[in-house]
């Protein structure tokens, strides 16, 4: 019984097979492969060779990612940092990898208007139960507004806004300290947000914004509660 | 409620974990001392280490890790992550006061963690997509595929050092690492090094040798892969 084998080896030299591999062979060698049945089994175990060596070595030479992490993170010493910096400068993986940490460690920290934001959508939304026009030296309005066991009420003056958070049936001693907050839709990032503090007893205030339709946000205890569409016209004087 | 032993007598981990998700979504400045955060982390890692702080760092900061991770956020990275943490922690030998100071040097280095898991998950699916493209011209790519042996463990250890020493010379060495460290092509490893190789076709000589060679080697067979299995 005779060894299966390549059927015509004076057509294969040594190197064919791996240029083939490659996508690099000549037409000849192409032809004999798709002939020969022996050289296109070779081939196929030479790319599983390939193939295992690859899935086991590849970037075995560049730090580990543990490394390459502190690198990024500054975190080595000065002697290990040169080292790794030379291999990042020159290893166009591992200088993405790198770049992307940094990316996320320089990240811009959330603006306080996109936190104030993220509060709102979270926030429970009193209703209005009440709302009296009642000019006090000026133009102005009362409202009350309601939510779960908790009541708000407003008074909007020339002057500005105050208003008062409280439990419907606290008992004495109830700390509301807090924050509270004016945001409009056209409230820009970097604007200087109206802003007051709740003390104990709930009551907070503001200067009069300017016209437009607000959204009040206290955040309070453990809840954050919104008051929406608060409404601030122009400002009207006796005449 | 769980209240460590060396926890300051007037915070309880259930305090701090309410104190502490409440100083995050305000993104306040710590209004207790201590931090109520750095707190959890203290008791976490105190001896005994208590699980409910452990908990609740679980429960408050998953989001953050998530947010770290990016593209490869997942239920098992961001597991990988706290276990990292925990795991280093659990190995040093001093005190967790001594190592992180403050709250920002615990989230430094848990930030640490989570960026060496994600370079990990990018070297793993970036392999995985090289010996897919490698692979797809074969016959049996997907089968073949199944049976690489992934880059982990002690096996991969063996193997690397019985390949490694089967290197006869520098133009092999040339070859190999160009080729399985760096994913080069014969013609990069040619340009890089025409001292070793005049042409393409004397790197292809050259690998169709040592390939040859690693395949026949009897300590090497039980580690590649067959198309039989």
């Amino acid at each position: 019984m005779t060894e299966p084998g390549c059927i015509n080896p004076n057509e294969i030299e040594e190197g064919d097979l791996v240029a083939y591999l490659h996508g690099d062979a000549s037409p000849q060698v192409i032809e004999h492969v798709a002939r020969c049945a022996f050289c296109a089994e070779q081939v196929e175990q030479l790319r599983m060779v390939d193939a295992q060596l690859l899935a086991a070595f590849y970037r075995d030479a560049c730090p580990t990612a543990q490394v390459l992490a502190n690198f990024a993170l500054g975190r080595l010493s000065a002697t290990e940092k040169l080292r790794v910096a030379a291999h990042v400068r020159s290893c166009p993986a591992c200088s993405e990898e790198v770049a992307a940490v940094r990316d996320l460690v320089d990240e811009t920290p959330p603006t306080l208007l996109a936190r104030l934001r993220e509060s709102l959508a979270l926030a429970l939304v009193a209703r209005p139960v009440a709302h009296v026009t009642a000019p006090v030296r000026g133009s102005g309005w009362r409202g009350r507004f309601e939510v779960e066991d908790v009541i708000i009420t407003l008074s909007a003056q020339p002057a500005g806004l105050t208003g008062r958070v409280r439990k419907r049936d606290a008992s004495a001693g109830v700390d509301y300290t807090g924050q509270a907050w004016l945001l409009s839709e056209e409230t820009v990032p970097d604007a200087q947000l109206p802003r007051s503090p709740i003390d104990e007893r709930g009551r907070f205030q503001f200067a009069r914004p300017a016209p437009g339709s607000y959204t009040l946000l206290l955040q309070t205890g453990e809840r954050d509660l919104a008051l929406e569409n608060i409404q601030f016209g122009q400002l009207q004087t006796r005449g | 409620m769980a209240v460590h032993p060396e926890q300051s007598a007037s915070f309880s981990t259930e305090d701090s974990a309410r104190a502490c998700a409440k100083q995050a979504s305000r993104q306040q400045a710590p209004a207790h001392k201590p931090d109520p955060c750095y707190e959890l982390f203290r008791c976490a890692f105190a001896s005994p280490p208590d699980a409910d702080a452990w908990k609740a760092i679980l429960d408050r900061y998953h989001r953050l890790v998530s947010h770290w991770l990016g593209q490869y956020a997942g239920e098992d990275t961001v597991q990988e992550v706290f276990l990292r943490f925990w795991k280093t922690q659990q190995n040093a030998t001093s005190p967790f006061t001594a190592r992180f100071p403050s709250i920002g040097a615990v989230m430094g280095y848990l930030k640490f963690c989570a960026a060496a898991v994600r370079i990990e998950a990018w070297r793993n699916e970036d392999r995985q997509r090289l010996l897919y493209e490698k692979l797809c011209a074969a016959s049996s790519a997907e089968l073949i595929l199944g049976r690489v042996q992934p880059n982990r463990g002690h096996t991969s250890f063996d193997f690397k050092q019985l390949v490694l020493s089967r290197l006869k010379d520098e133009s092999e060495r040339a070859v190999f690492e160009g080729t399985y460290y760096y994913d080069l092509a014969p013609r990069d490893i040619q340009a890089e090094r025409p001292d070793l190789f005049p042409d393409v076709r004397t790197v292809y000589r050259v690998k169709d040798r040592l390939l040859r060679r690693l395949q026949r080697d009897r300590e090497l067979w039980e580690f590649w892969p067959t198309a039989q299995g």
